[in-house]
């Protein structure tokens, strides 16, 4: 859930999606869902946009300033904390 | 002689005359001699015509009822339809008798009732050669050959027309049809039926017409009775009705003369005022229409079906938009939490945070409201998370929500009714091993840490080897002992459960109940009865009381109000060793009041020494980094990132503390500082002279009067008077050795020993290093600079001597070119800054 409330708050960023199948994907992040596949926009393809399965997705490159780090430590322990609940 | 019995001589060695004494036709078409046969043709016999066509009264010589059925035979009605079937002999498959496979029961034992195999052949077979045909309807006097033949083939069609390979399926189904049509006749009824017409309609029934009926079905009533005892059965459905029984009659008759020139719509030749035959063929035709209508129909319907499947058949496997919101609304059941705000806390605080900078930087932001909210409400006490609010789209995305969240609310109240409902215990473990959790929403951690390895703030090691077990437990008891200091785990350890403990404190204020109305206007204000003004003080004063306890947990564990000597460093002062300390350090102090805050300063202050950034701090060096080895780098950027990240998070909030307390405070802080520390070591570092600097700094403003929000009246005489000589001693235990505190000093001392000479001074090569090095210089400058502005009489000029040499060389270095234009600037400035409180100017120096 951690990961998907992050990546909520990365939509209408670009982000550089890689696939496990060495594949890159640049792209406007449009909406991801708790399985985190992934919808892109303004993709550099044949397509314009895309939707990426969850299961296939190796790293997403995001942009260091849309990440409040202090913010996402937190929510790692909160989530660690309930964990041990 | 020839083994197989034929004759082996070759065709050219035979005999001439052979061929000429075989018995075989020779036929020679197109000859002389073909000629001649087709002028023995006979052209006569059309003068009977009009008795076949015509309505002319004819002879009873084909009342065949009377005849025998051997004479039925009559050589006059032979004739003529011999001619008939000249022409439409291949007319035989498509004659309606064949299309309805009319009466396979009654031909075949008609066969042998008649005797007459050929009727039998003609209309039972539709396959048959016409020569064939032809050769069995004419004269009954071909050569004796040819009889022969004929009679064989008669005899062998009946079998083969029973084959059902030589029917179609449609064909058969047909006759299944008729039959079933005609059994409702009786045998009598068939009988009166058939004198009726032929007394009736005979003149107008030709004759090969008759003779075809007779041959097919109805030569002897007797024995016809006497063959199909079956046939006899009266249909109930159909039985006795005249106009059918009509029909019934009439059918075989059409179907089965074979030699008329029958299309399927009926026969050209019959006058369409006939009586009884006409009427029946309609009927029949009607019949056909319709069937063939009803197929016509049956088969457009199916075609459209098809068609319509086809069509939808392109969109198979796409998902409708419903199926789609079904599916959204599945997935959004799941995340559906009791907590939203903690199951989906970074997005949450994150859109909090996005929107506090949008308001402060005056952007328009988001309206609040419910639908500005970013939790969807579904039950009480239940939501859903949905991140980041956006302004597009609003009032349709509202609508959408507002659906989609009462969909959701459906499904959620369905699952938990059928939880309740359902009898888990007993299906526990049915389908083997479940997972209790979904993992979409509760993903299994592939990284476990036992919680045993962390320590807790009061737990005592276990283990006898470390003497502080003992120690630390005699401690509590006289409350003198030492502890050994945290190890570097511990103190990890020490801080997530601090980091926890922030959190909390952090998620009780985040669910601050609104403020109670303050008085009797406000309450009708807002509309509140004084029952819920109570509930609502009440619930805020229950609120502040688990503020206040999640408050005190967390100042228990910062441990900041253990005995300052329990142990070197003090378990706070280890807790401020890592980074993560330091920032811990920044957000525990906002959730603590006054009294505390200056607790921790006053403590952070007496254990300055202890610090890792101030014990372990590096040493100015003149080596350039480009000569340090990997390791030796990455520890130098470690520790510049500590002091970096101290200075942030520690001591800017230190002197924010500072800067709200009174001049006599200050006094005693500069008093413990001095009790405290070890000037020179503290001072080396870059912590310390800030630390000093700002205290110096608050002491000089408040000592001038200044006034301000914590200060609202200037100092008393006697707090003055404390500060003065909270000065003196901190300016006297300062002056030897100031000169030493330059950070290019000390670096000049580590590299050339500490009697090197100002004047044969190195200068490092890097122009970066270089210029950090002037910088940090600058700092030592500035306290220089406070302790010039606050000193008197004697003790400026002690000052002022202590750093001549430095002052002389660092003004030489910048005038004479021996460093880069910048560094000059950046050291003439440091300088003049100094002589300017001193009420001189780097001109002077010339």
């Amino acid at each position: 859930m951690l990961m998907f409330s992050v990546f909520k708050t990365l939509t209408e960023q670009v982000v550089t999606v890689e696939l496990k199948n060495d594949l890159c994907v640049m792209g406007t992040l449009k909406s991801v869902d708790q399985f985190l596949n992934i919808r892109l926009d303004n993709i550099k393809m044949s397509v314009k946009n895309c939707f990426i399965r969850g299961s296939v997705v190796r790293y997403v490159q995001i942009p260091r300033t849309a990440v409040d780090t202090t913010l996402l430590e937190d929510a790692t322990r909160r989530e660690a904390q309930e964990g041990k609940k | 002689m020839s083994f197989f019995g034929f004759d082996p001589v070759l065709p050219e060695r035979r005999a001439p005359a052979q061929a000429a004494d075989e018995d075989i036709a020779v036929y020679t078409w197109g000859t002389e001699e073909y000629g001649d046969l087709g002028g023995q043709l006979v052209e006569g016999g059309d003068e009977a015509n009009d008795e076949t066509f015509g309505d002319l009264t004819i002879g009873g010589d084909f009342q065949f009822a009377n005849h025998a059925p051997g004479q039925t035979l009559a050589s006059t009605t032979v004739n003529k339809p011999k001619k008939k079937k000249a022409t439409g002999g291949d007319l035989f498959a498509s004659t309606e008798a064949d299309f309805f496979g009319f009466s396979k029961k009654s031909t075949k034992p008609k066969t042998n009732i008649s005797q007459k195999p050929s009727s039998v052949v003609i209309s039972s077979s539709s396959t048959k050669p016409p020569t064939q045909q032809q050769g069995l309807w004419s004269t009954p006097a071909p050569s004796a050959a040819f009889q022969a033949a004929a009679s064989q083939v008669a005899s062998s069609q009946p079998a083969a027309s029973a084959l059902p390979a030589a029917r179609t399926l449609a064909e058969i189904e047909q006759e299944l049809l008729a039959n079933r049509a005609r059994q409702p006749m009786t045998l009598e009824e068939i009988e009166s039926e058939m004198r009726r017409n032929l007394t009736v309609d005979a003149p107008q029934v030709p004759s090969g017409v008759a003779q075809g009926q007779v041959q097919d079905g109805f030569p002897q009533p007797q024995g016809y009775q006497a063959q199909f005892p079956a046939v006899g059965r009266t249909f109930p459905a159909l039985g006795g009705q005249a106009q059918n029984a009509q029909g019934m009659f009439g059918q075989p008759m059409q179907m089965q003369q074979p030699m008329y020139p029958l299309d399927s719509r009926g026969p050209p030749g019959l006058a369409p005022g006939t009586t009884a035959n006409p009427t029946s063929r309609e009927r029949m035709n009607a019949e056909l229409e319709q069937k063939i209508r009803e197929t016509e129909v049956a088969e457009g319907k199916r075609r459209r079906k098809a068609e319509k499947i086809a069509g939808m058949a392109r969109y198979n496997g796409i998902m409708t938009q419903g199926d789609k919101e079904f599916i959204t609304r599945i997935q959004l059941s799941q995340l559906v939490t009791d907590d939203p705000y903690a199951s989906d806390f970074y997005a949450q605080v994150y859109s909090a945070l996005a929107h506090q900078r949008r308001t402060a930087a005056g952007q328009p932001a988001p309206a609040p409201g419910p639908t500005g909210a970013t939790v969807l409400p579904v039950t009480s006490g239940r939501g859903l998370g949905v991140g980041v609010s956006r302004s597009t789209g609003r009032k349709l995305r509202d609508n959408a929500m507002q659906r989609m969240t009462m969909q959701v609310k459906r499904i959620v109240e369905n699952a938990q009714q059928r939880q309740k409902s359902a009898p888990t215990a007993t299906l526990q473990g049915a389908l083997g091993k479940n997972k209790l959790r979904p993992t979409a929403t509760a993903p299994r951690p592939a990284l476990q840490v036992t919680s045993s390895s962390r320590n807790t703030v009061n737990q005592v090691p276990k283990t006898g080897e470390q003497p502080s077990a003992i120690t630390s437990v005699l401690g509590a008891a006289t409350g003198t002992t030492q502890r050994q200091p945290l190890t570097r785990k511990q103190v990890l350890g020490r801080l997530e459960e601090l980091f926890e403990a922030v959190l909390e404190v952090e998620q009780i204020r985040r669910t601050q109940p609104p403020l109670p109305p303050q008085n009797e206007e406000q309450m009708q204000r807002m509309g509140m009865t004084p029952v819920e003004v109570e509930q609502l003080i009440k619930r805020g004063q229950e609120w502040s009381q688990a503020v206040q306890g999640a408050v005190d947990t967390l100042w228990r564990k910062l441990m900041v109000q253990e005995p300052l000597e329990i142990s070197n460093p003090h378990p706070f002062i280890a807790l401020l060793g890592p980074i993560k300390g330091h920032r811990i350090f920044s957000r525990v102090i906002r959730h603590f009041d006054h009294a505390r805050n200056l607790t921790m300063v006053i403590l952070l202050l007496a254990c300055f020494p202890q610090l890792d950034v101030v014990r372990n701090a590096p040493s100015p060096t003149l080596t350039t980094s480009a000569l340090l080895s990997a390791p030796e780098l990455a520890a130098r950027q470690q520790k510049e990132r500590e002091f970096e990240s101290f200075s942030n998070n520690v001591i800017n909030i230190m002197i924010g503390v500072i800067n709200q307390h009174d001049l006599k405070m200050i006094a005693g802080m500069v008093n413990l500082c001095l009790e405290r520390w070890d000037m020179k070591t503290v001072l080396s570092t870059r912590p310390g002279l800030a630390l000093i600097t700002s205290l110096l700094a608050r002491g000089t403003i408040l000592q001038q009067g200044a006034t301000d929000a914590a200060n609202p009246t200037p100092p008393s005489a006697a707090d003055i008077q404390q500060w003065d000589q909270a000065f003196m001693t901190l300016l006297h235990t300062l002056l030897p050795i100031l000169s030493s505190l330059f950070p290019s000093t000390r670096a000049q001392a580590t590299a050339f020993g500490p009697n090197a000479s100002f004047e044969a001074q190195m200068e490092t090569r890097d122009e970066y290093e270089g210029i950090k090095m002037d910088v940090l210089d600058g700092e030592v400058w500035g306290l220089c600079t406070m302790l010039a502005a606050q000193a008197t009489g004697d003790d400026t000029t002690f000052l002022v001597l202590n750093l001549r040499d430095k002052i002389r060389y660092t003004f030489n270095s910048a005038k004479h070119g021996w460093v880069s234009p910048q560094r000059g600037e950046i050291r003439l400035k440091n300088v003049d800054a100094f002589l300017g409180v001193l009420g001189m100017n780097v001109s002077m120096l010339n």
